[in-house]
């Protein structure tokens, strides 16, 4: 009868004892040190001097600056090379640690396998051992011996193979640690640091020096970009991050990698402080510093894979905007989605609110990736790069009128380019941009004004589409049928738009009464709402007090708790300031639902929910965003009441 | 007598050392830090990267130093030149006064 070795079991697979993620961190506090350093050598070469310091003081500082400079210099290159030769060696344990688990998988496989065919094999021999066999039954036996005697082969070879596969892990990790150790040990001292890279010029200066100029056109810049050798790129990342970090045409993962050596240096830097000792710049610098850290602490999983989505930085700069900051944090990748959702919220919000505004961000990337087909990808960015009018007095002054939203739309509409100008997956992304508030006054502006490419547009909870055409068939860019406008009927500030349902009817105090207070009944408002054959009066555009002297009850909680009062002071106090309301007929927008489920004794809570996890509001971003408009809820227009233009059809609902 | 305005620019440039050495301690603890996250690599080289640190975090250190002793050593000049007669007769002259704040380090 045929032999039959069975194969032997597999090794067992190495672990790995380390933590990439971990060491692309160390990565960046090490290019982030060099980028310190660099600043050093470049004040040393230039700001450093004083021309006019004559005498032997003078001569003998200038005499000691060039020595300072070069160690500087050579040390913020052997620096970087030491942090980037780190983020490499983080890229090869991620790679061994996808083979090991591939491995192990493969493992598990093999040995099952192995098990399945001994078991056959003991069940032959049970079958054949010590019996009779009549002369067919025997044929029989030895042509499954043969088989599995077959079988057995292919799986010695398969373990061979396998064996070798862990072999070749082994050597390729031993060879990395080698070689990465070697690099450290090459620049450990200072005279090796000279020796290497005293005197050598760096590729980051005359990649700078070739730079477009301020202002540029954001496809130029990314022509410049694509035009640098990938060491040249990397020297700028690492030399000056602050160069291109928020740069429209620099594509959107350097723009995080730079923008991450800069938040890294600056908290390093600013924490280097005790707080008695921060400037008030520098302590606002901090506040945003750390708002963009938190932001991007947070540990996402995509709902569909399983698989972490990292948060990337696509703005930082925790200066500007005379210290509120500038930050935009961004889900997926931008260079690749097939659906992108640009975020614009509006007053009170700055680089310091970036924690807590990017869970927003999150909230249309989960929601939108349930609404597209697994195959097809999502990314979404939380923008904060204007200055929105935020809580300091003669800043939000500024929400009178559209000047602060004009200024805005330029930014936005130059981040919009720059997407457009970086992507690189297949066609172009479908993009939807997206303005709460304030906000969608400023992507109103950005769509009339600079007509941003944008395939979908949304208002969101606007006080007024900006501009001068108040009519959604007249963007350039993107088609009537693509431009989407949601409020939620109680919502305080979408009612500041002229031509939209006003506010006394829309804001009546049904419902919205603090519950227990004894003040207001916590009735439905269509409880008590006058219809047809029983009306409370005069509907249209009455004032508010007509409405709450018809209903005692409220009367003192509504004079006390005016919703008007909890906006801030400067608001718009009239409609129309801010244009027109773009869930207004006569604005002619896509209008989508947007009610928050259940009333609030705070009014601005139905202003500030539209993102809140399955809100019907964030339902419909989700379709938007992933190109399903065909699945949007539409609702009626805000000024198509069957009592007229005052009131709000939706409030109904 | 007036005071020489090359020693306001002096002063100036004593307090940018200044920064220069806050930074550079910030960027010689951001080194040592890596020291001190070791474990985030391979047993291997844990060792190659601790000694690398320490080593590094020195160089760091005494770049920094020498950023301080700049600044020191600008704030000596500035109290010599005070000290000279040219100087000497300038006490209310509002450069003069700036000059005696810039020897005092702060920020």
């Amino acid at each position: 009868m045929t032999t039959i070795a069975l194969p032997p079991l597999p090794r067992t697979v190495p672990t790995l004892d380390a933590d990439p993620d971990g060491v692309a961190a160390q990565a960046v506090e090490l290019l982030a040190a060099s980028a310190q350093i660099d600043d050093v050598g470049s004040f040393t070469a230039g700001e450093a001097r004083v021309d006019g310091w004559q005498g032997g003081a003078g001569a003998s500082y200038h005499a000691g600056l060039p020595a300072y400079g070069r160690q500087a210099d050579a040390m913020s290159l052997a620096l970087r090379h030491v942090g980037r030769r780190t983020d490499e060696h983080a890229d090869v344990l991620r790679d061994l640690e996808v083979r090991r688990v591939a491995a192990e998988a493969e493992r598990v496989e093999l040995v099952a396998k192995i098990r399945d065919l001994s078991e056959r094999v003991n069940a032959l021999l049970v079958r054949t051992r010590g019996v009779e066999l009549t002369p067919e039954a025997a044929d029989a036996a030895e042509a499954a011996a043969v088989a599995l005697a077959e079988e057995a082969g292919r799986l010695t070879r398969w373990v061979q193979v396998f064996d070798l596969g862990l072999d070749t892990w082994t050597r390729d990790l031993l060879a990395e640690e080698a070689a990465y150790a070697a690099e450290l040990a090459r620049v450990l001292d200072l005279e090796q640091v000279d020796r290497l890279y005293g005197g050598v010029e760096d590729p980051a200066d005359a990649a700078l020096a070739s730079m477009p100029p301020p202002g540029s056109d954001p496809e130029e810049v990314a022509e410049w970009w694509a035009g640098l050798s990938t060491a040249e790129q990397q020297a700028v990342l690492a030399a000056s991050p602050g160069s291109v970090g928020n740069l429209d045409g620099v594509p959107p993962s350097a723009r995080d990698e730079a923008n991450r050596v800069r938040l890294t240096r600056d908290l390093a830097a600013l924490r280097e402080l005790d707080d008695d000792q921060l400037t008030d710049t520098e302590r606002d610098m901090l506040r945003n510093a750390e708002a963009a850290e938190s932001a991007l602490a947070d540990e996402r999983t995509d709902p569909v894979t399983g698989e972490p989505v990292p948060a990337s930085l696509l703005i930082y700069d925790p200066t500007a905007f005379g210290g509120d900051g500038a930050a935009a944090v961004a889900y997926g990748d931008l260079e690749t989605a097939d659906h992108t959702g640009v975020i614009v919220p509006g007053i009170t919000n700055t680089g310091a609110n970036i924690d807590g505004f990017h869970d927003d961000a999150w909230a249309l990337y989960e929601t939108t990736r349930g609404s597209v087909g697994a195959d097809e990808s999502v990314a979404t960015v939380a923008w904060i790069g204007y200055d929105a009018p935020s809580d300091d007095a003669a800043d939000m002054a500024q929400v009178r009128d559209q000047d602060a939203a004009a200024r805005g739309a330029e930014r936005l509409a130059s981040t919009i380019d720059g997407l457009r100008a970086t992507y690189t997956g297949a066609g172009e992304t479908h993009l939807t941009t997206i303005g709460h508030s304030y906000g969608s006054t400023t992507v109103g502006i950005a769509a009339e004004d600079h007509h941003i490419d944008t395939d979908e547009l949304v208002f969101l909870g606007s006080p007024g589409d900006g501009g001068d055409d108040h009519d959604a068939g007249d963007y350039e860019n993107t088609d009537r049928e693509n431009v989407w406008a949601g409020k939620d009927s109680r919502d305080p500030v979408a009612v500041l738009g002229e031509g939209g349902a006003s506010l006394p009817f829309q804001l009546g105090p049904f419902g919205l009464g603090p519950p227990g207070l004894g003040l207001v009944p916590n009735v439905d408002p269509l409880d008590v709402l006058p219809n047809p054959t029983n009306p409370l009066g005069p509907l249209q555009q009455g004032p508010i007090d007509q409405l709450v002297d018809k209903i005692n009850p409220v009367d003192d909680w509504w004079e006390d708790n005016d919703p008007r009062d909890d906006l801030p002071s400067p608001y718009p106090d009239s409609e129309g300031q801010l244009g027109t309301d773009p869930t207004s007929e006569a604005f002619g927008a896509q209008r989508f639902g947007a009610e928050r489920s259940e009333g609030s004794s705070n009014p601005l809570d139905h202003h500030t929910s539209y993102f809140d996890e399955g809100s019907e509001s964030l339902d419909n971003l989700g379709l938007i965003t992933g190109g399903r408009g065909d699945d949007v809820e539409r609702v009626p227009h805000s000024d198509t009441g069957w009592l007229g233009d005052g009131f709000d059809p939706e409030l109904t609902r | 007598m007036t005071i020489d305005v090359a020693y306001v620019e002096v002063a100036g440039r004593s307090r940018e050392w200044d920064q220069q050495a806050v930074d550079l301690r910030a960027a010689g603890g951001q080194v040592g830090g890596v020291s001190g996250a070791t474990a985030a690599f391979t047993p291997a080289v844990r060792g190659a990267v601790s000694g690398f640190c320490t080593a590094w975090t020195r160089h760091v250190e005494e770049l920094a130093a020498g950023a301080e002793e700049r600044a020191d050593g600008m704030r000596g000049a500035i109290r010599d030149y005070l000290e000279t007669d040219e100087a000497s007769g300038s006490v209310f002259d509002p450069a003069a006064l700036l000059l005696r704040g810039a020897l005092e380090e702060r920020r």
